[in-house]
């Protein structure tokens, strides 16, 4: 085979999986990095790697997933930059935004202020886990996290390795990744709470 | 000084809710796990945060490792990306 046909033919494969994947590779980065920009160029990526190692690919998994598994990595990486370079600015109002939330969730007795104590969800747990309108919900919260507590909440969901082994590869220790996860997590039950339940 | 003194024994709820996003991290020692369940025996408000924080997890969880179960979401589009891709790949297949 020429070698110009051989990348031809490659080129051309690689195009009938944008036709048919592009709309949820791109859908899901966006979701997932919550910037249209990111997930324009974690997306382009994604298919030039494709492009460029497609002899691995030999039809040994299904293109939709091969081709998720090089964006998710993608994703990761970009989480892990965010996480570990949030910038000067962004750590600055980060700091403010901790202690405005521990300030208004807690009393200075660090017990739950009567109006900010959780409220149960009237509603049963298997249903919200499925309705479409609750996953927005969730989505529109994350979106308003700062930009390293959602990488930290990111990566706890997208990494397959153990949080302590993610810890030791972001340089990051144990109680430093908690931590933050802990006040993302009061920041996002606290804007579902208000979101979904009006409470 | 009363109110530390109790929490040195029942937690605060700000230390109790930072151990339920630790336990699901990294695990808790045998003490930690009991110093919670005393804590959320006696508080309601952080009862309700366990509960809701697995259930977050949950969601999240799914929509992070199972990509069909995003068209939960409306799917987005941008077409001009999809175009100017399909573009640069007839280039190359020319």
């Amino acid at each position: 085979m020429e070698p110009s046909t051989h990348t031809s033919g490659r080129a051309k494969m690689i195009r009938s999986w944008v036709v048919l994947y592009f709309d949820s590779l791109y859908s899901w980065a966006f979701y997932k990095t919550s910037s249209k920009e990111s997930a324009e160029d974690l997306v382009q990526d994604t298919f030039l790697v494709a492009l460029k190692s497609i002899d691995q690919f030999e039809g040994k998994s299904d293109p939709k997933s091969w081709l998720f598994g090089i964006l998710r990595h993608k994703v990761m990486d970009y989480h892990r930059q965010k996480y570990k370079n949030p910038g000067i600015v962004a750590l600055a109002a980060i700091e403010g935004r901790t202690e405005a939330l521990f300030g208004t969730l807690f009393n200075t007795h660090e017990e739950w202020n009567a109006t900010e104590s959780p409220q149960p969800w009237q509603e049963e747990p298997a249903h919200l886990l499925d309705n479409p309108d609750f996953n927005e919900a969730l989505q529109d919260c994350l979106k308003k996290l700062p930009l390293n507590w959602f990488s930290a909440i990111q990566l706890k969901f997208l990494e397959e390795k153990k949080p302590d082994q993610v810890c030791q590869e972001l340089g990051v220790t144990p109680t430093n990744y908690w931590q933050i996860i802990h006040r993302a997590k009061l920041q996002l039950r606290k804007c579902i709470q208000i979101n979904w339940f009006n409470g | 000084m009363k109110k530390k003194i109790i929490h040195l024994v029942l937690l605060s709820c700000v230390k109790a809710t930072e151990l339920i996003e630790k336990k699901s991290l990294f695990g808790l020692s045998w003490i930690e796990r009991l110093q919670l369940r005393l804590h959320t025996n006696v508080c309601d408000g952080c009862t309700i945060y366990q509960q809701q924080s697995i259930l977050l997890d949950k969601v999240l969880q799914t929509q992070s490792i199972n990509f069909d179960e995003l068209s939960l979401l409306p799917q987005v589009k941008n077409e001009s990306l999809k175009q100017s891709i399909l573009l640069s790949l007839d280039k190359a297949s020319d």
